[in-house]
This record gives C-alpha cells, sequence and structure tokens, in this order.
C-alpha cells in the first residue's frame, strides 16, 4: 500500500507521503472505502501536505472517497493543501466542493470532532 | 568561454534579481493583516488585473499558512472597478483560501455591484458577505468558533448531579 | 536542454510532470509557476494516456525577446480529436469535471497550440515564461 493509513479512535487518517500514480490514488479511495465500511469510521482525515501537485484525476478522487465516506457515514477532511497547488488547483476550475478542507492534522482532526458534535460545519 | 553561457547566466541572475525586487513590491502592495490569533483581514485597493490578482492570492495564501489563519475578511470596498473579470479574480482568491481551510468573509460589497455581477451570471452563491467591515470581522469569528472543537469537559463538573 | 519522456503507462505522468518541474527549477521559475506548468503537464500527459494509449512528452529550454521559458510538446499517434473545438471548450464556467483537461492546461499556460485530425495523432505544444 502506498499510502499508510492509520486508525486513529473513530478516525482514518490517511497520510501521503509522496506524488502518487493515477493507480495508486484509485488504490487509495478503495482501500479507505473498506476501511470505512469495517472500522464503521466516522471521519477520514486525508493528508496531502507533501503532494506537489494535485491535477484533476486527484482531485476527482479526493472527492471520491469523500462521497463514498459520506454514505458509510463518514466525514472527510483534506489537509495540507499548500499554497501553489491551491492556486493551480483554482486556475485549473478544480473544485473540492462538498470536502471539508483544513490547514493541517490538528485543523482535521477538530473539524470533524466538531462535525460530529453539531452535525455541520461550514 | 562559451558567449551562450555567459548570456544563460546573466539571464538567470537578471530573472532572480527581477523576482527577488517584485517579491518586495509584492510586500508593500498586498498587505494581509493579522488582527488577531487565526484571523487575517486582507483590504484590498485600486486596480485588479490578472498579474496583481495573483500576486493578492500568493500573499494571501502564505500569509495563512504562516499565521495558521482560520479566517480570512477580504475588504473590497477600495477596489476601483469590479466588472465580470474582477469579481472572477476575486472568487478565485476566495476558493483558493478555502481550500487552505480558511473560510473568507467579503466585505465592503455594494448592493449594487452584487446585482450587476448577478446579472453578469456570476454565481456569488457561496460567497459570504457582510455590508461592513466590523459586520464582516463578527462574522469571522462566529465562523472560527464554529469550526473549533469543543473545549475539553471541565472534569471538576464531571460528579455533577 | 532537451528531455523527451516516452508516455505509456499512467505512471510515466508523474515522471513527466517531475522533470518539468526540474527543468523549470533549473530555468529560474518561481515555485507557484513551477507547480502551474506540472499541472499542465499532468493533464496532457493522462490524455495521451488515457486517449491515444501510447506518445511523448519533450520538454525543452525556450528563448524568445530576451525572456527564458519552457516548451513542452506532447505528441501522440492516436486517433486524433475529432472535434477541436469541442475539445477546448471551456466546461469550467458549467462545473464540469469532465472532458480533456485540455482547456485547463490552456489556461495555466502562456502559449498553448494544439494541432490534432482523427488519425493522425494529436501534438500540443504549450509554453509558460519566467518571470
Amino acid at each position: 500500500m502506498a499510502v499508510p493509513i492509520l486508525k486513529h479512535g473513530e478516525v482514518l487518517i490517511a497520510t501521503i507521503q509522496a506524488d502518487l500514480s493515477d493507480r495508486d490514488l484509485a488504490e487509495l479511495q478503495d482501500q479507505l472505502a473498506q476501511r470505512v465500511g469495517r472500522l464503521r469510521s466516522r471521519g477520514v482525515v486525508i493528508d496531502v501536505t507533501a503532494l506537489d501537485v494535485l491535477d484533476s484525476f486527484a482531485t476527482r478522487t479526493l472527492r471520491g472517497i469523500a462521497y463514498a465516506a459520506r454514505l458509510r457515514g463518514a466525514t472527510t477532511v483534506v489537509v495540507g493543501i499548500q499554497p501553489e497547488v491551491a492556486f493551480a488547483m483554482v486556475q485549473l476550475g478544480l473544485s473540492l466542493d462538498g470536502v471539508l478542507t483544513g490547514l493541517d492534522l490538528e485543523e482535521g482532526l477538530e473539524l470533524i470532532a466538531r462535525e460530529r458534535q453539531h452535525g455541520h460545519v461550514d | 568561454m562559451d558567449l551562450g553561457i555567459i548570456v544563460d547566466v546573466l539571464v538567470f541572475e537578471r530573472q532572480r534579481v527581477i523576482r527577488q525586487q517584485q517579491d518586495a513590491i509584492r510586500e508593500l502592495s498586498t498587505p494581509v493583516l493579522q488582527i488577531r490569533d487565526r484571523l487575517l483581514l486582507l483590504p484590498i485597493i485600486g486596480v485588479i488585473d490578472t498579474h496583481r490578482a495573483r500576486l493578492i492570492t500568493e500573499s494571501l495564501l502564505a500569509a495563512i499558512r504562516a499565521s495558521r489563519a482560520k479566517a480570512v475578511v477580504m475588504d473590497i470596498t477600495g477596489v476601483a472597478t469590479i466588472d465580470s473579470k474582477v469579481a472572477n479574480h476575486l472568487l478565485q482568491t476566495v476558493s483558493a483560501a478555502r481550500l487552505m481551510g480558511a473560510v473568507v468573509v467579503v466585505t465592503g460589497l455594494s448592493a449594487d455591484v452584487a446585482q450587476s455581477l448577478v446579472a453578469l451570471g456570476i454565481d456569488l452563491g457561496k460567497l459570504k458577505t457582510m455590508g461592513d467591515l466590523q459586520g464582516g470581522l463578527e462574522e469571522a469569528e462566529l465562523l472560527i468558533n464554529n469550526r473549533m472543537a469543543p473545549p475539553p469537559a471541565d472534569p471538576s463538573r464531571q460528579f455533577a448531579s | 536542454m532537451s528531455t523527451s519522456v516516452p508516455i505509456e503507462h499512467e505512471s510515466d505522468i508523474v515522471t513527466a510532470r517531475q522533470k518539468g518541474r526540474e527543468l523549470c527549477a533549473e530555468l529560474g521559475f518561481g515555485n507557484t509557476d513551477r507547480t502551474l506548468v506540472a499541472t499542465a503537464i499532468s493533464e496532457v500527459a493522462r490524455n495521451i494516456v488515457r486517449y491515444a494509449q501510447r506518445g511523448e512528452i519533450v520538454l525543452e529550454r525556450a528563448e524568445a525577446r530576451g525572456r527564458v521559458g519552457i516548451e513542452v510538446v506532447a505528441r501522440d499517434t492516436g486517433p486524433g480529436i475529432a472535434d477541436v473545438e469541442l475539445a477546448m471548450r471551456d466546461g469550467y464556467s458549467t462545473g464540469h469535471s469532465l472532458g480533456l483537461g485540455l482547456p485547463g492546461a490552456k489556461r495555466l499556460m502562456d502559449e498553448f497550440e494544439l494541432v490534432s485530425a482523427p488519425s493522425a495523432g494529436t501534438t500540443i505544444t504549450m509554453r509558460k515564461w519566467a518571470r
């Protein structure tokens, strides 16, 4: 498995550590969908700090992960999008609408805790 | 010595100096102010073209990372003209900030300008706006609180009846 | 300074954009521009893998009017694009993330030319100039 997935209570944390191929991304999506279901996780944090490109395929995959997680009752937060990557994404016209985003892992966990308490985070 | 190599080095050097100067100019023309912990204020003044919009966005995103900001109040009262191009630049800045986990409140958008943008087909749907700066800062505070986890339970109240 | 990256497997997409980033760094591009170029390369490289199965991406230093830049040529001998105008139509404003990623790549670069015809393959030439 290219991306290590850690279980942190009811939250799964996937930390991407290097540039991922399309196949690695697809596998990450499968792995997370399986584990969220099997472990009944309430949240998924995907840390993309190490990614220096988030293109249309990667963005679609992240949205797909969030969608699959939501179907199984889990909230997904993508954290660590770097300034240059955020800039390139908006220039390309990509959006992560429907996916929570945070600055880093700590914020990601906070958002999930908050969402579970109150049901909705802006 | 190969003249081609000398030219390469000179061009590279020149670009490096130009970039340094641009960085300095950027600092002066697109100030991002930290109001308090996690809250940034970005007053945008003057003409916004593609180049300037990019400088502003880059400054803002760097500031979000450096100060771990959760909210940004982007005040556009001083923006010279807001046509559809400028509006799209601003929307992109907002989107980029959101991707870094910061929520943006836009202040200084007059009802007239908002109406004409909507008439031009610009979707302002997801944009959070407040009329004035004070309102914007208050809204930003609320949004910051919304995004933070509740404080841990008070252990001294654990056995309250 | 010319590098040719064969594009045959989807893992070559990562190679192409990493090499693009490296060349940009050598040419003195700032961080943001390196990312824009790498992202554009990723989009066109994926196009080759998805629609033509194989092709190549050639990365080269470009120079014009005293400016230095990077030239990216993505070519394949695949089926070609039947309706170039349709492929280049911007789906961004309608929120579509489908399509060939070409309008997106064009937005990221300074210059963008596409030549394609059914059964004749596709050649995309893009350039970005260092600021």
